[in-house]
């Protein structure tokens, strides 16, 4: 109303002007949108610590272990407040966040007494708080005492069941602890496949009850989620005895029992060619019954394909499935291009002639600068991407360029968080280095190298003795120094028998052919050298420390005569070093 | 090179001999000289934790300074790689005389610093949002343009803090800013609204601006503020009763033709001529001219005073015809 009454004042420059006026359109975007984008300026630079960490020269860890332990203690300490924060949670209540926070604070706690009356509240409030074994025997009360409880309750609870394997679920680990999982979570560790469905367990029994009582819509999402449930946790036998009831009783399968199944397709039949065909026997199947596949589908039919290694008509198998995808309009993922990986190069020596790791670097820039420049999480095996690519880059292609592709790839953007924890990228790395030192000249290696370590990498043993001999075949003189002082930083100059190796390398290295035409400099600098190897593997006789300790205080007027007392000295820590070691196996302590 | 910092062991807990349960423990404030453990400890070896060189010394050249410092964070020296000094040394004792360098340099830390907006920065935040950026409509492109198109403002305000809270009261406040010649008046409804205005009302600007905060909420003032507008305008159009009673003291301009200067000049051409029809006609310029000056003297005060009180000397004099 209050525009209508703004008269638009004419005057002799307004004649030409339009009586309306239009804005451009408003370019839609989220709230975040705009943040999203200047994140993505910033790409990651080797030379800054993780976040987590100060960045501060004293306080950044330099060592594996330094860098483990800082990041699970602060993981711990955030442990440790949650669990104050639980334990006395009257003094947690006042609330300054507008509006409020609910993860700052106190969880509820769970009070047993709370939870003797059985009836649906109590059992919705159990499964929420994921304890769903009370929850199952609450719910075993209610059937003694006759209390009611709805049907919805009931195949919630028992989806619960199947999804968990008849369990509490486990605790997500905090992100520091996530990296670490591999280690931390000692069950599975070879990631083979185990059988761990709980037969006769809790869904089973809730199962046989149901299904006397469930009507025919009931039925179909009671037998579904339980097959699902058998299948994800690798009991295939009985899984294919519960789809064969559902045959019989003309049951029908769901998307995800589907894709459970193709999955599992391994586990069900022997050869590669009853798989094969099994797999297309279902995927008609799904067709009839106009279930439209989705990108899991998919990427469990490749996964199924990849465990049937060496198969001749693997890879083309695996090229017509991919054109069936963009039929469909489904983009394949990091996860489809994982398996195919693995499906072309079964094993060290086969699949260099395809070519097809090119191929698909090159496809999956294009498709990433088609989203936009970001890559989503689509679906779980995506996180095995980068490892195994760069694996068969260097083990089966052996091309640097390849290699070195794949790491510009990894580092553009956000893509590092494909690889999801600490020993795929230790493998990626590790794969990646060895090819390098082989096959490439230092000008690349040392910037990449550089690059890379300590921040984001830190070099497992063999790596860095890989690394001193590439080093030693290049002559790569001027890094000498330096590479003692990265030694010890990554810590491997300590009494350790594994680190001996490493030194005695190092110290073959220096006293190599020419040590005449150093300079005074780096004379200074050997010396020093040598002087800490002395003082941290000290067991020599005090008469000769006194020797050296006499020569070194000379340090400023050189002759050639204590030059070539320096080059001797250096030997002799060396012979003394092999001597001392054996010494001291027997008192190996802690000196770092 | 490794430079090498002292970090101490925990220091050794003093243990004194352990009492059985239920006797009562003696207070030991010292330690006496047999009660020691065994022979005197040998201090332990201090700890050494190498600490690397800061990172400056490893930065190429030609690195990508918004990779290494992409938000703003306090001055980290080991990162910056150029030799910053802050600092005033007021004699040669200080600090030998030079200006202070940038390791622990707490003044450096304190000030902000705009390392994370570099050109090279602004240049990529802007590419990077440029994409949400519509183009500046082509019919704005004057100041009246601006104007004619959009005639009101309205103004409000947004705070950031760095709180877990996100409001603030004075997010609430509301401006509303346009122009009187963008609504209708006529002199009556101008005059009527301006006065109503009173302190709102920017005569230089010809402007009017309403500032609503009374209401907790924006978009109560942002109402409020749209019901004093309507109000002020719909009221200014109307006439009350007692505006009737307004007398030459109240006029805010001189208005000639209700002025009792006219009526008694008239009455005077009347009296001295005999033919009342061609009054106006014949004098008609004498008395535009008198017009204008006793108008301008009443209206202008003390502005061009000397001015116009000659010139309606004269303009007198000429109507009667009068010499001096």
């Amino acid at each position: 109303m209050l525009w209508r009454i703004f008269h638009r004042s004419i005057s002799t420059t307004t004649t030409s002007r339009s009586k309306s006026f239009t804005y451009p359109q408003h370019i839609h975007r989220s709230p975040t949108a705009i943040l999203e984008s200047l994140n993505s300026c910033a790409q990651t630079d080797g030379g800054n610590p993780a976040y987590l960490f100060m960045d501060d020269p004293y306080l950044i860890p330099t060592s594996a272990h330094e860098k483990r332990q800082l990041s699970l203690s602060k993981a711990s300490g955030k442990k440790a407040a949650r669990w104050i924060m639980d334990r006395y949670s009257y003094a947690f209540f006042y609330d300054v966040a507008v509006p409020s926070i609910p993860s700052y604070f106190p969880n509820y706690t769970f009070d047993e007494k709370e939870f003797i009356e059985p009836n649906e509240t109590t059992l919705y409030k159990l499964m929420n708080w994921n304890k769903i074994i009370k929850a199952y025997e609450i719910y075993k009360k209610c059937l003694d005492y006759k209390i009611n409880i709805s049907d919805a309750c009931k195949y919630a609870l028992f989806d619960l069941l199947c999804i968990y394997n008849s369990d509490n679920p486990m605790e997500i680990l905090l992100p520091e602890e996530d990296w670490y999982r591999r280690e931390l979570n000692e069950t599975n560790q070879s990631g083979l496949i185990q059988r761990t469905w709980k037969d006769n367990g809790l869904a089973k029994q809730m199962f046989e009850e149901l299904k006397l009582t469930a009507t025919s819509e009931q039925k179909i999402r009671l037998y579904n989620s339980f097959a699902s449930g058998l299948f994800k946790y690798n009991h295939a036998e009985k899984a294919m005895l519960i789809i064969d009831e559902m045959k019989q009783n003309n049951i029908s399968l769901d998307l995800i029992t589907y894709n459970y199944l193709l999955r599992s397709t391994s586990l069900i039949k022997g050869t590669y060619d009853t798989r094969w065909q099994f797999i297309i026997e279902y995927l008609n199947e799904m067709k009839q019954n106009s279930i439209q596949p989705n990108l899991r589908t998919f990427n469990s039919i490749f996964y199924t394909l990849r465990r049937c290694s060496l198969y001749e008509r693997g890879p083309t198998l695996a090229l017509s499935l991919l054109n069936e995808m963009r039929q469909y309009g489904i983009e394949p993922s990091l996860g489809t291009w994982a398996h195919i990986i693995m499906i072309f190069y079964p094993n060290d020596q086969i699949g260099y002639e395809t070519k097809i790791l090119p191929q698909i670097m090159d496809e999956l820039e294009k498709q990433y600068e088609l989203n936009g420049n970001q890559f989503q999480w689509r679906d779980i095996d995506d996180r095995e991407f980068f490892a195994n690519a760069m694996f068969k880059a260097t083990v089966n292609c052996r091309e640097v360029d390849l290699a070195k592709h794949i790491h510009r790839f990894q580092m553009t953007g956000s893509n590092s968080r494909f690889i999801p924890d600490a020993f795929k990228e230790q493998m990626y790395y590790t794969n990646m280095f060895h090819l390098l030192f082989r096959f490439d000249i230092p000008e690349h290696v040392m910037s990449l190298w550089e690059s890379v370590v300590p921040n984001i990498y830190l070099p497992s043993k063999n790596i860095i003795e890989d690394f001193i001999e590439f080093l030693s075949t290049w002559n790569i003189k001027d890094y000498y120094v330096r590479l003692w002082s990265d030694l010890i930083l990554l810590g491997f100059i300590n009494n350790k028998r594994n680190n001996r190796r490493i030194i005695e390398r190092y110290l073959t290295l220096l006293i190599r052919n020419d040590q005449e035409n150093l300079s005074n400099e780096e004379m200074k600098q050997y010396a020093n050298i040598a002087r800490q190897i002395l003082k941290r593997f000290p067991s020599i006789s005090d008469e000769d420390k006194q020797q050296i300790d006499h020569t070194t205080d000379n340090q400023e007027n050189l002759s050639n005569e204590e030059i070539k007392q320096y080059a001797n000295i250096a030997r002799q820590i060396l012979k003394r070093f092999s001597l001392t070691f054996d010494e001291d196996e027997q008192q190996i302590d802690h000196i770092t | 090179m490794l430079s090498f910092v002292r970090t101490f062991r925990q220091a050794q807990r003093s243990t004194g001999p352990k009492s059985q349960i239920g006797e009562f423990r003696v207070l030991q404030l010292t330690q006496s000289k047999g009660s020691g453990s065994g022979p005197m400890k040998k201090r332990g070896k201090l700890k050494f934790k190498e600490v690397p060189p800061p990172r400056y010394l490893r930065m190429s050249t030609d690195q990508d300074w918004t990779n290494v410092w992409p938000t703003a964070t306090t001055f980290k020296q080991s990162v910056v790689p150029l030799p910053i000094t802050q600092g005033y040394v007021s004699s040669d004792n200080e600090n030998k005389g030079l200006p202070v360098e940038k390791y622990a340099n707490a003044e450096l830390m304190k000030i902000p610093n705009f390392l994370h907006l570099t050109p090279n920065h602004i240049k990529k935040h802007c590419a990077a949002i440029k994409k949400y950026c519509t183009p500046w409509p082509e019919e704005l492109n004057s100041d009246e343009a601006c104007e004619y198109y959009l005639p009101i403002e309205i103004t409000t305000y947004d705070y950031l803090n760095s709180t877990p809270s996100i409001r603030d009261s004075r997010a609430r406040v509301v401006k509303f800013q346009f122009k009187l010649t963008q609504l209708e008046f006529d002199e009556h409804a101008r005059d009527k609204f301006v006065r109503l205005a009173g302190q709102k009302y920017n005569a230089d600007k010809d402007e009017l601006t309403l500032i609503a905060d009374k209401c907790p909420y924006r978009k109560q003032n942002y109402d409020y503020a749209q019901y004093l507008l309507t109000a002020l305008y719909f009221e200014s159009w109307k006439t009350e009763n007692w505006e009737k009673d307004r007398t030459k003291n109240d006029w805010q301009t001189y208005y000639w033709d209700k002025s009792p200067s006219r009526t008694r000049l008239l009455d005077i051409l009347k009296a001295s001529e005999k033919d009342p029809k061609s009054l106006l006609d014949d004098n008609k310029k004498l008395i535009e001219r008198y017009r204008t000056s006793i108008s301008r003297v009443q209206d202008e005060g003390v502005e061009n005073e000397l001015k116009n009180l000659t010139d309606y000397k004269n303009d007198v004099l000429m109507l009667y015809n009068l010499k001096l």
